[in-house]
Formats: C-alpha cells, structure tokens, sequence
C-alpha cells in the first residue's frame, strides 16, 4: 500500500517537472521567436527598400538618361530583388508568428499542468461571524454607480468639448453650406420704402415691378452720335444680367465657364471702380454648369442693400462683397440642375437674401426656397417646393399689410411668408418652362407665360387660390421670357416675337395690341408715362400708352445686342449691352 | 520556478501580441515605370450555404454540449477542452467572424434599415446563445464564446473585485450595449467589432491599435478574470439578464449546501456569493425609504440620460462618415483647411452634389439627436435600475452562484465537498457493482 502511495506521489513528481520543462522550453522559445519577430518588424519600419541609395541613384540617372536601355533592365532586376526581400520578410513574419502562437500555447498549457499537478487545497479558515457583507456592498455600490454616471457624462462633455473641437474638427457641421471667407460686415441693410424708391436695387426694381419712381427719364438718344449717352463701359465678362444701382454704384455680373465676377462701376463716369472675382467652392468648381447661349453662366440679377452686394451664378455660387469690393461671405448651393441654366434673379426681403432655386424635375423635389441672413450668409430657412426647374424671379410685395414672397413655376404660384417660408396662398395656372417674373399691382399678382394664360390673382387668399382667387386669364400675346408689366390701369405683355399687348388691368379686357418688328427678351419698363422697350437686336422704343392704344415716342439704338432690363433713375437709365454698359441721360 | 514561469508567461502573452503588429498591414508600392497593371480590388465571395450552416450547427452542438457538461455533468475538465475546442475553431479557424456579440448590430441594422439584407445564418448564430441562455444560463459565455475561452485560458493570478466596484463596472455593458446599437442603427460603424480586442489575435493580423488593445486585456485578464466579459460585453449583458429566468442553472452544488467556505474564493468571476444575514429592525425603515426614493427617482433620471443623450446626439455624429465627409467638404471650401483629402477628392469625382451630402449630413445628426435621446434614457434607466437593485436585500441561505454573472466555466465544482462525495460514492458503487 505504502509503495503504491509512493509510486503515484513519483509520478505526480514525474510529470510536475515535464510540465516544468516544456513550460521553460516554450518560454525561451517564444522569447526568441518574439524578439526575433519585433527586430525584423522594427528594422522594416525603419528601413524602405526603395531607398536603398544605389537604387535611388540609379533612378536619378534614368531621369536624366530616360532613354538608357541598360540601365532601365538593371533597375529592373534591382527592383525584382528588393521586391523579393519584401515578400521574404512578408513570409518570415508570417511563419514567426505561427511559430510564437504555437509557443506561447504550449508555454500556456504547460503552465496549466504545473498549477494542476501542484493545486493548492482550499484553506478557509476559522468561520468568523456572519457580516451583514450586502449592506455594505448595496451601500458603496451605490456611491460608485453614482460616480460611474457622473464620469460617463462629465466623460462625454468632455469628448464633446474637448476631442470633438479639437483643432479643425468642431461638433458643429454648418449644413447651411455657407462659408464665411471674407471681412466682417455686419452692419444692418439700407433699405427702406424710401431708399428702394430712390435707388434700382434689384431686378426690375423697386419690388421686381419694373416701375420707376421717376418720370424725368430720357426718351431719345444716338449711342452712335454720342447723343444722350453719358458714358459707355466695357464690361469685362458677359452676361444676360440687368444693372442695379445704388448711388453712385452700378453692378453687374458676368462670367464664363469657371470665371465669375461682379463689377461696380461709378454711375457718373462709368469707371471701373473694382471687380471682384467669385472663385467659388472645390465642388462648385468641380465642374461647369450646362447652359444654354441664351442664358449664359450669369443671367440672374445681383441685388444690393445698400451696402453689400449679392450674386448668384450659374453653378449655384452665392457671393456677398461690400461695396469696397471685399468679399463678405460666400456660399455655394450647389450646381443646379437646369435645362437651360440657372438664372433666376436676387431678392432682399428686410435682412434675408431670397433665393428660388428651382431645379430638376417635379418628381426629383430638388427645388427649394431659401432665405439667408445678408450680413452671414447663414440659411435661416428654405422650404422645399414641388416644382421643376424654372426660370422667374420672385417678387417681395406688401398686400393688406402682410408682406409676401411670391414665386412662379410650373404649375403653381406660391406665395410665401417671407419671415419663416410658411405657404400663405398658392394658384395652378402656369404650364411648361416658365420664364417670366410675377410683378404685383393694387392688390393683384400678374403671372404669364407662353402656356398656358396670362392670369391676375388677387394676393390676399390662403390655401390653394386656384378656383377662388383668380380674377381672369387672357391669352393673347404671352411671352415667353419678359415679365409683365402693370401700371395702374394696364397690364402690359411682351411677347418674344415683338407684339405689345395691353389688357385691362380690373377685367383682363383686351385693350390693343401693338406689333414692333422686332424680338424681345428684355422686360418692358415703365417711367412717367412712357414704356420702355428694348429689343433684342439693341433697339430702344419708347411709347406711350393709352386706352386706346400706343404711341411711338422714339426709337432709338444701342449699336450692339441687348437682352437686358434697364435700370431707370432720375434723370437717368442705365442698360447693359451684349458689351458694354450704357449711362444714357436726357439730351438737355 | 513556478512563480517565475507565471510571469514569464504574461510576459509571452505581450509579445505575441505586440510580434503581432509586425503583420499589420503593409504595402509595397507597384514599379513605377513598368507596365504593371495594378490588380482590380478583389471582393471577398460570401461563404458556402454549407460553411454557413456548419456554423450554425457547430455553434448548437457547442452550445449542447457546453449545456450538458456545466449543468448535469458538472465536468470541468470537459469544459475546458471544449472552450479550448471552441477557441480554436470559432476564434482561430473562424477568424473570430460571424459571432454572436457582433450580430447584435446585424440584427439591428436589419431591424432599423429594411434594405440592409440579414442572412437566417446570422439570425441563427444571434438567436441560438440566447435560446439556451433561457434554459440553461451562460454556458456560452462558458466553454463556446472564443473571447471568453481565451481570457479563461490566461487566468493566472485572479484577484477578488470588491463587491461594490463590480456592481458598478457591471454598467459599462449596458452603456456599451446602447451605444452599439445606436450606431449600429444609424448605420454608422459596427462598434463591437471595431473595438473587438481579441478579433486581431485570431486573425494574426491587426492594426497596432487593435493589438495593443487585446494585448492589454489579455494582460488584465492574467489578473482579472475574464475583464472583457464581465465590464464590456454587450451580449453577455443580454444573457446575464436571460439566464436569471434560466430553468437550470450552474450551481457550485447539486446537494444540500453545507456551509464548509471550502468555495469561497472558488469564483475569480465574482459570481459566487455567501449567505446573507438578516437586516437589522432599525436599518428596514431606512431601507425602504430609500429604494421609494430611488423607486420614484428613476423617472427623472431617464428623462435628464434623455436630455444629456439628446445634446450629445450631435458631438457623436461626427463619428458618422457621411458628417465626416460633410465636415471636411465644408472645411476645405471655407479654406479653413489646407488641401483636400482623398475622401473629398473621390467625392468631387462623383456624381453626388455637396448640397445633397449637407442634407444627408443634416439627416443623420438629426437621427443621431433623436436615437442619442434613447442611449441617454437607457443609460438613465440602467443606473436607476441598478441603485434599486443594490437597494433590495436578498435572503441567501448558503453560498449561492449568481445566474447573471456566472458564466458557467465549472471552476467551482472542483471546491465543493458534496460534489467530492458524489464521485466517491459512485465510484465505490460502481466497484461494489464489479465485485457482484
């Protein structure tokens, strides 16, 4: 009995020490492997085999002897063999450390016997009395949860503060694509009733009506004879932008392909006074915006307030440079997806810039309506609109002491709240590529286009207006790119093919109609009693209307294309050519 | 000697780990004036239906078997050579992919993007752990899980975790479990596997992050047990709350406990718990009084982890890379950043618009404010949930395994007299039985 006992206690010992030494084996094993791993690993992080010196040196001879055949085949097989230690040491490092999981495994278990063989048995002592152990456990657990929950949120304040912000990298993604990218500017806008009134801030003027305050304006001029014109600038980029003028500034825009660029000239002696280049955003410039000859890359209308001014290009870029020529702020919408070319025009409603943005198609719902803050350039709403591309200008108009953004697409007018994008009214009258611009009078929003109608909505309805608030719908002479015109008692349209017509402005009666042999896409304008119309080949017409009809007042020319709305001031008018731009003033 | 080897072998364990990195990966660039075509990125092929399903299967036998040996065989030895077993072939041979923890972002991505298509083998290998934790408790966590086998297997000098700071780090996989699946959701990242610490040393290959990652929890796991279990796990956060219904349970005995301590330091997963006493007349009232306290503060405290959540929706979407993409696309046209980088440059190439990645930008913060509410509500709940539970007293008449916590690994079996008893008697019964 007592030999057995021995026996197994020799076995026990036997197998104790096997253990022991596989352990120790493995161990040293592993260790070598290990470390022979780490140094090949180290010395391929400190050393590139492409910057051998010789091989480097031989790559600067090839580019000085390009043509050296010889020398080409030698790099090659200096190549092969670097290339051939790398995967070399690619397989040694991939064999070690099989080699070392196989090793420390081994060490592992062997280290397991040696505890088992030897296990200590359980020695618990003398029995204490029962603590109550869950009362202190609940007690501490509790405080330590408490401070686990405070670490975990003072934890993420910190990751929010600290790591998030850290360098360039802040919590906050400005998802309104602006990009502040000039000077500071944040002085309030100019306008005021009596400044709009005063100054041609934006297309077609005070409220995008087309109406001059003024009536002192010229009626005849010779560009050719020099008669009537003040002065004539070259404008360094085209464009089929209108003028806007605000003291004795006058801007435009003009670009071509990736070059866009707004210009200030001195209204008194048409001197250049700065241009100012939009470079725009890598993904603006990413590629250039498909748009037809007519429309160009910069047919929308800047807008000023007085001490900024803004542009809108075809790619979707938005600029904001005050008028010392300093970029304010500039953002990028990105590139529109329109059929002939983005081209609809600025406006200024108090402190938002409004921008219709219609593009794609109806089902895409790519179109939206934004404002954005003047002095920022931060999106302060947009509104997304069911329509597809288009090419109007919205209009801001004041009807029962409620102020309103009214746009115009296919098919519906919508009228907006200008303060938050809220929908007030909306019409179903209007068919196809919409071209011209809503304009607004005594209470009624006059919309044409080529299809279907010209139709007079009565701006103070809500909801869907189409069967209650349109007051009539005429269809002759429907333009297809001027606006319509509406003085007190007419409206006025301009069809492309040279035909003025005129329409009661209460019953849509229609007045007359009046054919010039000419083509237009310049919006008809009116000052005093006189309308202004410029055709497509740069002849001017004045006339003035009655119940009756019209009468010629002048016809005149510009000497070059013109596609443009004038800007009409006291004692002055200001339009742009295919080339320059015109100051034209009263011959007396 | 035995005491040096044990701590040569930690010592083995971080140089394998950090040798590892020498397999990160590396790249050697293709000649640059030969007429070598640069090969076209290849795309890993799925797997076979059968591997699919043999995985499937491995898994359910595993699992059974794990099952039979914790609860009814009580065979620790045999749970070992199975987690060793279940090591090499869910961890080594399959590189530690699909498992169980990492599903629960499949299954929630499915859940919460209808397109994101979820193969039924995956559902399975979600499903099967959780169905036999209802039954039989975490024998997964035990002898089937290779994260858990290779912790169990470097347990060398285990040290006892007060009480007290286990109940608090029990939160973490609770916290880790809803931050998981809000990214999951979101279709952000698959956190639980990025930040698998052991998924590298399957694959011997890694980045150096996720190398010294694992090497620092298997160097924590030498002391202790089994740390990534017990702090981290998402999923064995699911199925300590399963295995507390579980039918059957591993016991560190089968008989009548005879209060012999000889178990007491049996557990080094804190998962074995002695008797209690009883609670003194004077300390109820303040007992009670406090778990109604805590009872009606647990509202609040999810409502103010809602708010918290909700305000730190947005910090945390910028782990999203669409935000990512969004930010550094603004960065680089503000000028705010020199240069591009090649995110920005692939995305110029394509065909998307940055205003149309500003919008999905602007959606998935707003998805992220909204599911950062829920993380914070239930982190909210979770710590309310867990101060009532250290507030409720429990009768425990003798030393008692806790369903949550155990992970069925058998260690205890060895300690327990009664289990000593037990073989003895059949093995003198069966020698009793040959003399007849």
């Amino acid at each position: 009995m007592a030999s057995k006992k021995d026996g197994n206690i020799e076995i026990v010992d036997v197998r104790y020490r096997i253990a022991v030494r596989v352990a120790v084996v493995a161990a040293v094993f592993s260790v070598l492997v290990g470390a022979s791993l780490l140094g090949d690993y180290a010395y391929s992080r400190i050393s590139n085999p492409l910057d051998a010196p010789g091989y480097v040196a031989m790559k600067e001879l090839l580019a000085k002897q390009p043509q050296n055949q010889e020398l080409k085949g030698y790099i090659r097989q200096v190549d092969l063999g670097l290339r051939s230690r790398y995967f070399q040491h690619r397989r040694r490092l991939q064999v070690g450390s099989y080699l070392l999981l196989a090793g420390v495994l081994i060490f592992v278990f062997a280290m397991k016997s040696v505890s088992n063989i030897k296990r200590h048995l359980p020695m618990p002592g003398e029995a204490e009395t029962p603590k109550d152990l869950d009362a202190r456990t609940g007690q501490l657990g509790r405080r330590a949860v408490v401070v686990l929950a405070m670490s975990l949120v003072a934890g993420a304040l910190v990751l929010d503060k600290v790591i998030f912000t850290e360098g360039q990298c802040d919590s906050e993604l400005d998802t309104s694509t602006s990009a502040s990218i000039g000077v500071a500017d944040t002085e309030p806008s100019l306008l005021t009733s009596e400044s709009i009134q005063n100054n041609w801030h934006r297309f077609r003027g005070p409220h995008g009506a087309g109406v001059s305050a003024v009536a002192n304006v010229p009626t005849v001029w010779d560009v050719k004879a020099g008669r009537g014109l003040l002065w004539k600038a070259v404008v360094p980029l085209p464009g089929k932008n209108s003028p806007v003028v605000w003291g004795k500034m006058v801007f435009l825009t003009g670009a071509i392909g990736q070059e866009r660029e707004v210009y200030a000239f001195d209204a008194d002696t048409g001197e250049l006074v700065w241009r100012k280049g939009v470079p725009g955003t890598p993904e603006s410039r990413a590629k250039v915006p498909k748009v037809s000859e007519d429309t160009g890359y910069a047919a929308p209308t800047a807008v000023t307030d007085g001490r900024r001014v803004f542009a809108i290009f075809a790619n979707g870029d938005i600029v904001a440079i005050d008028f010392r020529g300093e970029t304010v702020w500039a953002v990028s919408l990105g590139i529109p997806d329109s059929i002939y070319g983005f081209a609809s025009s600025l406006a200024i409603h108090e402190n938002f810039l409004i921008v219709q943005f219609d593009q794609g198609t109806k089902v895409e719902g790519k179109s939206r309506l934004l404002a954005i803050e003047l002095t920022t350039g931060e999106v302060i709403w947009e509104v997304k609109r069911g329509v597809p591309n288009s090419w109007p200008s919205p209009i801001v108009i004041e009807n029962e002491g409620r102020d309103q953004v009214v746009t115009a697409a296919d098919p519906w007018v919508i009228s907006y709240d200008p303060l938050d994008g809220n929908e007030i009214w909306r019409a179903k009258c209007l068919r196809q590529d919409v071209g011209p611009s809503p304009t607004f009078a005594g209470g009624t929003v006059f919309v044409a286009n080529e299809f279907p109608c010209l139709s007079a909505i009565d701006a103070g309805g809500q909801g869907d207006v189409t069967k209650t608030r349109i007051k009539w719908q005429a269809e002759d002479g429907l333009p297809d790119v001027a606006s319509p015109l509406a003085a007190e008692d007419f409206v006025f349209l301009l069809a492309s093919y040279g035909t003025l017509t005129c329409y009661d402005v209460k019953t849509g009666e229609l007045l007359w109609e009046e054919d010039f042999d000419a083509s237009f896409t310049s919006s008809p304008s009116l000052a005093g009693k006189n309308i202004y119309l410029f055709a497509d080949d740069g002849r001017g017409f004045v006339v003035e209307p009655s119940r009756s009809g019209c009468k010629l007042v002048s016809e005149t020319d510009l000497g070059e294309p013109c596609v443009t709305s004038p800007a009409i001031l006291d004692g002055r008018l200001y339009i742009r050519g295919e080339k320059h731009l015109f100051c034209i003033v009263d011959k007396n | 000697m035995v005491n040096f080897l044990r701590e040569t072998c930690i010592s083995e364990l971080v140089l394998l780990l950090a040798s590892s990195v020498a397999l990160a990966v590396e790249r050697f660039p293709p000649p640059d004036f030969t007429n070598y075509e640069l090969p076209a990125t290849q795309i890993t092929l799925p797997r076979s239906f059968l591997v699919e399903y043999g995985v499937v299967a491995t898994l359910l036998v595993a699992l059974s078997l794990a099952s039979y040996l914790a609860i009814f065989r009580r065979w620790r030895v045999g749970l070992f050579v199975l987690a060793v077993a279940s090591l090499f072939w869910f961890g080594f041979w399959q590189h530690g992919c699909v498992c169980s923890i990492g599903a629960i972002q499949n299954v929630t991505l499915a859940l919460a993007d209808p397109t994101y298509p979820i193969p039924m083998w995956i559902v399975a290998v979600f499903m099967l752990p959780l169905v036999f934790a209802l039954f039989f408790g975490r024998t997964f966590c035990g002898s089937v899980c290779p994260l858990g086998a290779i912790q169990e297997i470097v347990v060398f000098r285990p040290v006892r975790v007060p009480g007290w700071l286990e109940h608090a780090l029990g939160l973490i996989p609770y916290v880790y479990l809803g931050a998981a699946i809000l990214f999951a959701a979101t279709g952000t990242a698959f956190v639980i596997c990025r930040y698998d610490p052991f998924v590298a040393i399957f694959r011997i290959s890694g980045t150096f992050e996720m190398l010294v990652l694992g090497a620092g929890v298997l160097l924590l796991a030498a002391f202790v047990g089994r740390p990534y279990c017990r702090y981290v796990c998402p999923y064995g956060a699911i199925l300590g709350l399963l295995s507390k219904v579980a039918k059957w349970k591993t016991e560190v005995t089968k008989e009548e406990c005879i209060q012999c301590r000889l178990c007491e330091n049996a557990c080094p997963y804190g998962a074995l718990h002695p008797p209690t006493v009883k609670l003194s007349h004077t300390e109820r009232p303040n007992a009670r009084r406090r778990l109604a306290v805590l009872i009606l503060f647990l509202p609040i405290l999810i409502a103010l982890g809602a708010v918290v959540g909700n305000q730190l929706g947005r910090p945390m979407s910028l782990v999203d890379p669409t935000v990512q993409l969004a930010k550094r696309i603004q960065l680089e046209s503000a000028g705010t950043v020199e240069g591009t980088a090649d995110e920005s440059d692939a995305f110029r190439r394509g065909e998307q618009s940055a205003e149309s990645l500003y919008v999905d930008a602007t959606k998935s913060r707003e998805k992220f404010s909204f599911l950062g509410g829920w993380l914070g509500g239930w982190v909210g709940f979770v710590v309310g949930a867990k101060l009532i539970h250290l507030s409720i007293r429990r009768r425990r008449q003798h030393w008692q395994t806790n369903p949550a916590t155990c992970v069925a690994c058998g260690r205890c079996f060895w300690y327990c007299p009664n289990d000593r008893k037990s073989d003895v008697i059949e093995r003198d019964d069966k020698l009793l039985n040959d003399k007849r």
